[in-house]
């Protein structure tokens, strides 16, 4: 429950030279009785009225009735409400019925017409939250009270299912930026790595849900690049590492965990047992690639890259920092025609076709909702292969996850603020 | 395809001992399919092998303002608008406001009102000036000291401890405002703790910045920022379709033409209040200036001039950060303009100065003008330029200091450029809860803002939107509220080739 501020005084009126303030006047008499009255009422509108946020607002409209009701004294009054906020309509009914409630606890009964005062409540809102101001109108004189409300709660939008080739499935969303998410067995548990500059925190599967089983703070001395980035790869001899830049950080095997971080830069795993350097204080990678990519042991910086089995070779697909794709075998390095790829790509395994597919963020301004579109590489040129998938904000990361069966990524949601993340497979005959 | 490919990768290589697809690399037949091939190549690459999503490193903005600031120091340019703009980049506080108005930690790593008249903050561990050294209580003590003279301010182990006679409720937010940016002074130097430092700087001219490669900020997208002072906003707009710039401002006359351009216009919320400023030496009759309230048709500079952009003011802070501008009419009332006038008995004529330089100001005094006349005062607008030694009326132009309401009316007060006679804002008690416990009450910024406009010797007009527009290769720009610029995540992207 946030606070409230009140206040009231005359209204000011260009016309009038003078006004005065006035100090609240709060009468405490049957204090208990009001109060269980409102409470009562609150209960039933919250359960049988509906929006649940009306909870949170309990004490601002029991303050602004106090407000309202030190002002005109027991009597009538009428009560109209407009609303000037991005409060949805469908709590204005639930707000005046509370207000009323209140007043009406207070000994102020709401008519509709011939009142000994008039209530005009105008639902604002600041930058913080909301702003309710009663202006109360006795006579030829207008008093204001004001209260500020918390911001309703508004829900988790949900996401449509799998379309027609790409499947996404919602794994996690929170509010600070996620760098990387991976779901690892330990015994019989499930459980979810979820990495974010600040933790990496370790979730566990209990009765349908992930609950949060253990977190880790990642020390690091120098501030973190901007558009950090970061990767959770599971190990064969413990449970999973986590890259970020400058910094490696390795589990125990089996939960509870603990986790060992240091400075290093440690080359980041790609895909299989190809890793990469990353840029320590960028939010690429370097070019310096082990093992070589045939005789190559660097490559021009690059964003993300993706290995396409062939049969005899990998060939290799690389976002690079000066924004063209190009392709590498080992031997050859060719720009390959990529309309409209974004920086992030990743290589999934599936059934279908080629039996692995190019996952490719779009190219968006970084404010404007994303899609990921599946290609496959048919003699070096990219043929898409799937209707895009849309997310609901930027993609800021896709990575392949370890078994490459499925990719991760997260994508910024411009709804809610949040960071959705997806696990993106692979499916045929959609 | 292959063909193609084999010519833009240009490799002895690729012959012979290459997978299979290069194969067919040897396949040319003859020069002109060679030149063909070739031409079609360099255009596919051209025009679609572009991956620009994740923002890249490098690169120099190009920056453009119509303000000068004569000077670095925050605490000489306290009140100019450009450096408040520049100020962030260069310089951190002690705290910083979050997009909501909330105080958040900054320099300052935690606070705690120990009293009405005393706060302690907790110095952040850890944060290195632009020469490598560190900031420490007594560095922070002198920039406050010199920003605030009226402050006790002292340091206690790694906590600095600021004491005021007057109560300082809104402290954090107070600190949030430029010149109480915490700098590092000595040897005729001036080092700030921000994402850029200074290469090089022209006052009323140019300032060139470069990027911190180890500084505690997250280091910047792009390597250096160039600011060129002074330059009227046609210039800036020929210079960006020139492609000598990349961000410039959009003077608010030009917003109206927006809708007709392809460019993206990004708009704040209101933040510069337009108001009228009454000489208290030519116009000490309270009902002249009230009358001239009175006539002014706030709506219809609203819609026409301003083209909606904006909003009408008759309150002194925008809606969009108090929430109750409803509760000062702007609409005109020239019959009680007209009693009022009678009564007053004014006759000469008026002089209304406006900004020579600001066509929309112009605009502005000239249609309060003829407000004025259908009240039967003669108002006459004239430029800046006709050097009228003591104007009756100014239109003045004022930038938001502060989205914190408290801060922003405080701060409006304290400049004599709308002469406002303003009681102090009232603490509120410790254990007050609110959206912050240490902000002034909306309530009482609006009782401050009552009294304040009660004698008429300011007239708010409209507020006005800041506005800019940025060249195609800049990228992740994105709109604030307060009209300040988030030049520390813009990056640039690459050059077509």
């Amino acid at each position: 429950m946030r606070g409230f501020e009140q206040f009231e005084c005359t209204r000011h009126r260009p016309s009038a030279s003078d006004h005065r303030l006035l100090l609240p006047r709060y009468d405490s008499r049957n204090f208990m009785i009001r109060n269980a009255a409102r409470c009562s009422a609150l209960v039933v509108l919250a359960f049988v009225l509906c929006p649940p946020a009306v909870a949170q607002w309990t004490e601002p409209v029991a303050q602004l009735a106090r407000e309202i009701a030190a002002i005109t004294g027991p009597g009538t009054v009428t009560l109209t409400v407009s609303n000037v906020s991005s409060l949805a309509a469908d709590y204005i009914p639930v707000i005046k019925h509370a207000l009323q409630n209140d007043l009406s606890a207070a000994g102020v009964r709401v008519v509709a017409a011939n009142a000994a005062a008039d209530i005009r409540l105008t639902l604002s809102e600041i930058p913080p939250g909301y702003l309710w101001i009663a202006e109360v109108r006795q006579g030829n004189e207008t008093k204001v009270a004001m209260v500020t409300a918390p911001r309703s709660q508004t829900a988790a939008p949900v996401l449509n299912g799998p379309l027609v080739v790409i499947r996404k499935n919602q794994l996690w969303s929170q509010d600070s930026p996620i760098l990387d998410v991976a779901r690892v067995q330990a015994g019989a548990e499930e459980h979810m790595v979820v990495l974010d500059v600040a933790n990496v925190s370790l979730y566990k599967m209990t009765a349908g849900r992930w609950l949060l089983a253990q977190q880790f703070a990642i020390p690091h001395s120098r501030a973190w690049p901007r558009d950090a980035r970061g990767r959770v790869a599971l190990a064969r001899d413990h449970l999973f590492d986590a890259y970020l830049p400058g910094v490696v950080c390795a589990s125990t095997a089996a939960p509870p965990l603990s986790l060992n971080c240091r400075e290093g830069d440690d080359p980041w795993p790609i895909a299989g047992a190809q890793t990469a350097l990353f840029g320590a204080s960028r939010n690429f990678f370097t070019g310096v690639v082990t093992p070589g990519i045939g005789k190559l042991t660097s490559v021009p910086a690059f964003y993300s890259a993706a290995g396409v089995p062939r049969p005899t070779y990998t060939l290799w697909v690389f976002a690079r920092t000066d924004g063209s794709v190009h392709l590498m075998d080992g031997v050859n390095d060719v720009g390959i025609r990529a309309r409209d790829w974004g920086s992030d790509l990743a290589a999934v395994k599936s059934p279908c076709g080629a039996q692995t597919q190019l996952l490719v963020a779009g190219v968006g301004d970084g404010e404007t909702p994303d899609v990921v579109r599946a290609f496959e590489i048919a003699d070096r040129e990219p043929v898409e292969v799937s209707a895009p998938v849309e997310f609901a904000g930027p993609v800021t990361a896709l990575w392949t996850s370890s078994d490459a069966h499925n990719a991760t990524t997260v994508v910024r949601n411009l709804k809610t603020g949040k960071y959705d993340v997806f696990e993106l497979a692979i499916s045929c005959g959609q | 395809m292959c063909s193609s490919l084999r010519l833009v990768a240009g490799s002895k290589k690729a012959r012979g001992k290459s997978p299979p697809c290069l194969a067919k690399t040897g396949r040319d037949k003859g020069g002109a399919t060679s030149l063909g091939v070739f031409l079609l190549a360099a255009l596919l690459l051209a025009s679609a092998a572009r991956a620009e999503t994740r923002p890249r490193y490098g690169g120099t903005l190009r920056v453009e303002m119509r303000a000068a600031p004569p000077s670095l120091d925050p605490v000489a340019s306290a009140q100019d608008e450009g450096f408040a703009q520049i100020a962030p980049l260069l310089y951190d506080t002690l705290v910083r406001l979050d997009p909501s108005g909330r105080p958040m930690p900054s320099l300052a790593s935690s606070w705690q009102q120990e009293s009405e008249h005393r706060w302690r903050l907790m110095l952040r561990q850890g944060v290195r000036y632009s020469d490598g050294s560190a900031l420490t209580p007594a560095v922070a003590v002198r920039s406050l000291h010199e920003a605030n003279p009226d402050w006790n301010v002292h340091a206690i182990g790694d906590a600095v401890i600021i004491e005021c006679e007057q109560p300082l409720p809104n402290l954090p937010a107070f600190l949030t405002l430029p010149r109480n940016s915490i700098v590092l002074r000595g040897e005729g130097k001036l080092l700030g703790s921000g994402a850029f430092r200074v290469s090089e700087f022209q006052a009323g001219r140019r300032l060139s910045l470069a990027a911190l490669e180890d500084g505690w900020h997250e280091r910047p997208f792009v390597d250096a920022i160039d600011i060129q002072f002074n330059r009227l906003p046609r210039e800036q707009m020929m210079d960006l379709e020139l492609g000598r710039a990349d961000i410039v401002e959009v003077a608010p006359d030009q917003l109206a033409r927006a809708p007709q351009s392809s460019r993206r216009i990004f708009a704040s919320d209101p933040v510069d209040l337009l108001a009228l400023r009454f000489s208290h030496s030519n116009l000490r009759d309270r009902r002249v200036r009230e009358a001239i309230a009175l006539a002014v048709d706030r709506d219809s500079i609203y819609n026409v001039l301003l083209q909606r952009h904006g909003e009408p003011a008759a309150g002194l802070l925008p809606n969009w950060i108090t929430g109750y501008s409803f509760l000062f009419p702007a609409t005109p009332q020239v019959a009680r303009a007209r009693q009022l006038r009678g009564e007053a008995k004014q006759s000469a004529p008026l002089t209304l100065v406006y900004d020579a330089a600001d066509p929309l100001a112009r605009l502005v005094a000239e249609r309060i003008a003829l407000n004025a006349a259908d009240a039967g005062i003669a108002l006459k607008a004239l430029p800046s330029t006709q050097n009228v030694i003591v104007p009756d009326i100014e239109l003045v132009r004022m930038r938001l200091a502060s989205t914190d309401p408290g801060v922003a009316l405080t701060d409006l007060a304290r400049t004599d450029r709308l002469a406002l006679t303003m009681p102090e804002l009232v603490a509120p008690p410790l254990s007050a809860p609110g959206f912050g416990a240490d902000r002034v009450g909306l309530s009482e910024v609006y009782r401050a803002t009552v009294a304040a406009l009660q004698d008429h010797w300011a007239v708010p007009i409209a507020y006005l939107p800041a506005a800019c527009t940025v060249s195609p290769r800049v990228r992740n720009w994105t709109r604030t509220r307060d009209g300040s610029w988030p030049i520390d995540d813009v990056w640039l992207a690459a050059e077509a080739r």
